[in-house]
Order: C-alpha cells, then sequence, then structure tokens
C-alpha cells in the first residue's frame, strides 16, 4: 500500500520547524515511525493515513489555513523524537500525535497573533475577509470537469451510491436512503459513513485535479 | 466510548463550547476513529444545508465566520456546490432522455392529480356559486396545462439526447467578453499604459496578466482607480497554462470600468491567508 509521507521526506528538502531548526525526516526514520505503529507494514501504513487524516482534519476545524502543512509538522516532529529515543507510551499512539499537535497548534496561534501586532503597526498586508472567497464562473466550470472526471474514475457501486445518496430530493431523501441502506445490508449509520468516505475520495481527487490544472 | 452527537458536533465545527469542550471533543477523536468519521460527515451534512439555504440564521452566521474565511474551507463548499450542481443536472438529463420510463410514470402522475383535482372542483361547484365560477376558471387552466405537457412530452421525446454530455458553460447564456494581456509596470509611465477599448455590449473585461512558469498558488487582484478608490477585487484565482505560456486572467464586470485610469493590483495568498502584492498593472480604459 502506498503511503503518502509528508512532505519534507518527499522533497528531501530541509524542513523548518516553527523553532527554527532544521531536521530532515529520513527514510529511516519514517520506517521506524511505522513500526511504533503496527508491526505488519501494511497495517501500520493503514495507522498511519489514519492519523495524518485526523490531524489535517483537527488543523481545518481549528480553522488553521494550512492544515496538511500543519499535519506534516506534527508528523515530522513525532518522527523526531523516535529517532532521538522516545518511547511512545500512550496505549494508542494516536493519542500522542494529538499532544504534538496541541503543542503545533499553539505555535501556530502564537505565531498569529505576533503577525496581527505586527500588522497593526506596520500595515500592508490584507486579511481575506469572510465570504470574500466567491468563484468566477471559469473556475466554477473547472471544478465540475474535475469531478466529471473523478466521477468517472469511481467503481461503478460506488458512483451509483454517491448518486443516490445525494441526489434525493428532500421529500424523498428517507425513503431513498432507506432503500438504499436495505440494498447495501448496511445500517443508515453506515451508509452515511460510506457515503462520507467516497464523497471525500471524490474531493481529493477534485483538489488534485484543481491544483494540476494551476501549475499547468 | 459514547457517540458525539449531533447537536455536539455542530457546535464543534462552527467554533462554539469552551476550549475545555473542545479539546475534550478532540480527544475522542483521536481515541475513536468513528468520532472523526461522524464529526466529518456531520460536516457534509452542515455545509450541504448552508448551500441549500437550510441553516438558521444564527448558524448561517457562525458558518460563513468559520468557512468562508479560509481557502481550504472554502473549496470544501466550493467543492459540495459542484456535487449538488452535477447531481441535479444528473437528474434533470434523465428525466430528459426518459430513462426507465420514469418520464411517463411522471405524466401519468400528473394526470391522475388533474383528475383528482378536477373531480374535487366538480364536487366543490355544486356548494357555492362564486367558487363554482373560480373554479371552473381552474377547471380551464388545468386543462391547458395537460395540453401543454402532452406536447412538451411529445418535444422532449423528439430531442433525446446526449443532452447531459453538454458542457455546462454552454448551457448557460454568457455575456460578451473582451480579452486583454497586461504587462507588468515597476514604474507607472503615461506614454506606456495601454489603453483598453471597452465596446458598451460587453459585460465582462478579462485581464490576461502572463506570469512565470512555476507561479503556482492562489491569487487576487484588486482594481483601483490612481486615486486609490478601490472599485473590486476578485475571488482566488489560479494560474493557467496555454500553449506553453502560463498566465492568470482576471474577468472584471465591465459595468465596474468607465473612461478612467486604473490600477490592478495582483497578489499571492500565502499559507495563513495573507495576502501579498506580487505586480501592479496599469491601464486606461475607453468606453463606446
Amino acid at each position: 500500500m502506498a503511503v503518502r509521507r509528508p512532505a519534507g521526506f518527499r522533497h528531501n528538502s530541509l524542513r523548518l520547524t516553527s523553532r527554527g531548526k532544521n531536521w530532515v525526516l529520513r527514510s529511516g526514520a519514517f520506517e521506524k515511525l511505522l513500526l511504533t505503529l503496527d508491526p505488519d507494514r501494511e497495517r501500520a501504513a493503514e495507522k498511519y493515513e489514519a492519523i495524518r487524516r485526523r490531524l489535517v482534519q483537527l488543523f481545518q476545524w481549528r480553522g488553521c489555513l494550512s492544515g496538511e502543512t500543519l499535519a506534516d509538522d506534527t508528523i515530522d516532529r513525532v518522527s523526531r523524537r523516535l529517532e532521538e529515543g522516545e518511547v511512545i507510551r500512550a496505549s494508542d499512539p494516536a493519542i500522542y500525535f494529538y499532544g504534538v499537535a496541541r503543542n503545533v497548534l499553539k505555535e501556530y496561534w502564537t505565531e498569529q497573533r505576533k503577525e496581527q501586532t505586527l500588522e497593526r503597526s506596520s500595515g500592508p498586508v490584507r486579511e481575506t475577509p469572510a465570504g470574500q472567497w466567491d468563484l468566477d464562473h471559469q473556475e466554477v466550470d473547472e471544478r465540475l470537469e474535475c469531478l466529471d472526471r473523478c466521477l468517472a474514475g469511481l467503481s461503478r457501486e460506488n458512483k451509483q451510491l454517491i448518486m443516490t445518496y445525494y441526489r434525493s430530493e428532500k421529500s424523498g431523501k428517507i425513503a431513498d436512503r432507506t432503500e438504499l441502506a436495505n440494498r447495501l445490508k448496511l445500517s443508515a449509520g453506515a451508509l452515511r459513513i460510506r457515503a462520507h468516505r467516497i464523497r471525500g475520495q471524490l474531493e481529493e481527487c477534485v483538489t488534485e485535479c484543481m491544483g494540476k490544472r494551476a501549475d499547468g | 466510548m459514547a457517540e458525539l452527537s449531533r447537536d455536539e458536533a455542530v457546535a464543534f465545527l462552527l467554533g462554539g463550547g469552551t476550549e475545555e469542550e473542545r479539546e475534550a471533543v478532540e480527544r475522542r477523536l483521536f481515541e475513536d476513529e468513528t468520532v472523526a468519521d461522524e464529526v466529518a460527515a456531520v460536516e457534509d451534512e452542515l455545509i450541504d444545508a448552508y448551500i441549500a439555504g437550510g441553516l438558521p440564521p444564527s448558524e448561517r452566521g457562525q458558518f460563513e465566520r468559520a468557512y468562508l474565511s479560509s481557502p481550504e474551507r472554502s473549496d470544501k463548499v466550493a467543492f459540495a456546490r459542484a456535487l449538488r450542481e452535477r447531481l441535479s443536472s444528473d437528474v434533470r438529463g434523465r428525466s430528459i432522455q426518459g430513462a426507465s420510463g420514469r418520464p411517463r410514470a411522471l405524466l401519468a402522475a400528473l394526470a391522475a392529480a388533474a383528475v383528482i383535482l378536477l373531480a374535487m372542483s366538480s364536487f366543490l361547484f355544486f356548494q357555492d356559486a362564486k367558487t363554482r365560477l373560480e373554479l371552473e376558471r381552474a377547471r380551464s387552466e388545468i386543462a391547458g396545462l395537460k395540453t401543454s405537457n402532452d406536447q412538451l412530452a411529445q418535444q422532449l421525446e423528439k430531442t433525446r439526447g446526449p443532452i447531459a454530455a453538454e458542457p455546462p458553460s454552454s448551457r448557460q447564456p454568457e455575456a460578451l467578453i473582451a480579452s486583454f494581456e497586461l504587462s507588468p509596470a515597476l514604474v507607472r509611465d503615461t506614454s506606456e499604459t495601454r489603453t483598453l477599448v471597452v465596446p458598451k455590449s460587453i459585460g465582462e473585461v478579462r485581464l490576461i496578466l502572463p506570469v512565470e512558469e512555476g507561479s503556482g498558488g492562489t491569487y487576487q487582484a484588486t482594481l483601483t482607480t490612481v486615486d486609490g478608490a478601490k472599485l473590486w477585487t476578485s475571488g482566488p484565482l489560479r494560474t493557467r497554462a496555454e500553449k506553453s505560456k502560463n498566465s492568470i486572467v482576471v474577468g472584471v464586470p465591465a459595468n465596474r470600468l468607465s473612461t478612467n485610469d486604473y490600477i490592478l493590483t495582483l497578489g499571492r495568498v500565502d499559507a495563513k491567508g495573507r495576502i501579498r502584492d506580487v505586480d501592479d498593472y496599469f491601464f486606461r480604459v475607453k468606453r463606446d
């Protein structure tokens, strides 16, 4: 199973932590991280991806502007600690990651406050107020094209599930979803989570497609 | 592990609750992946409700503050809009194409509804003279609608075809667009200022700003007069590649431009959502 490694590892470049120290996430440290999660590499990779996903969500739900970067920073720090000999004592390694993420978050807020103080004294950097991010027509069209491409890449079953789940108009929604759940032999809650996961895959695919268009 | 209630999840997503409460939820996200999935599923539903206009005013304001002030969360909203648009057009396409006899069932339902309405109107006809007159009018309208419906069904049968394959942009009426390429200026020199002649019929002026290869990321453009009066700001912009040239295209509504001199300031959005000015483009507009 392919594992998405933190950006610092992928580009093999020096990564500055917010404390200003340079540290490179090398292959050995990453393998040690995986081994800490599970002795079986496949299961370790799944756990790694699950933790990374939750880290990204945590930072986004906290209103941070670059959840992926902060999640990778957290992973880098955990890896560095493991390489320096620290042992994760938490019963679930995910809790350890959360603890490190809390520190990353606090540093992020401190930096935000410092920069707001600087801006009050020096000035010209502009904030983006709420509601500023309305899309232009061309971006809307591009996003729809990307969505079409990503929908075509889904398996037939997943495509049918997501089309049925999200297509229903309000009055028929409950009945349609109940019928879908019965057909797939799932509880309503399980169907909801499955639809959410497929939607998440689509969203990632569209984000990647939009990014490729931007980079040319 | 106690499940997270929907109200707890919504409060968490909209930034409500005390710091202790938020930390408690976050711990549960990491202790139990199903809790994270649940919150994420509630997030999808919250975004969908916002797009459909189904959030109460108090939540709507909180949602906009939480979700429309950062590029990553705005992208989630934009994706949800695209998904809704695509699934709505799929429903329209399938009903036009007549898949699985659905339009026939729909027409049968309409006909049944018309018959029921007619039956009701006949009953009420005998109750009140004034109502009788109004119902008589209604009966005529229903009959007329049924005829129109039958005619529409015949027309739809004729137009059955790859309508769903039509790209979205071609289904929408487009305003006339005038495109101009601009170059950045280090120093404003009136002799070098580009003059754009914009006829009255133009709805949108597209300003094409060439950029270097590798200039990825998100940008924003601001239009001001040379006196500094801010006239208009774009949404998020991204570079486009065409025939091995990269550019940023800024679509300015033509009604913002009169005969005057302008400055278009291009700014790049950093990871923290702040905008750092990159280039200024001076140009003159002459309206016909």
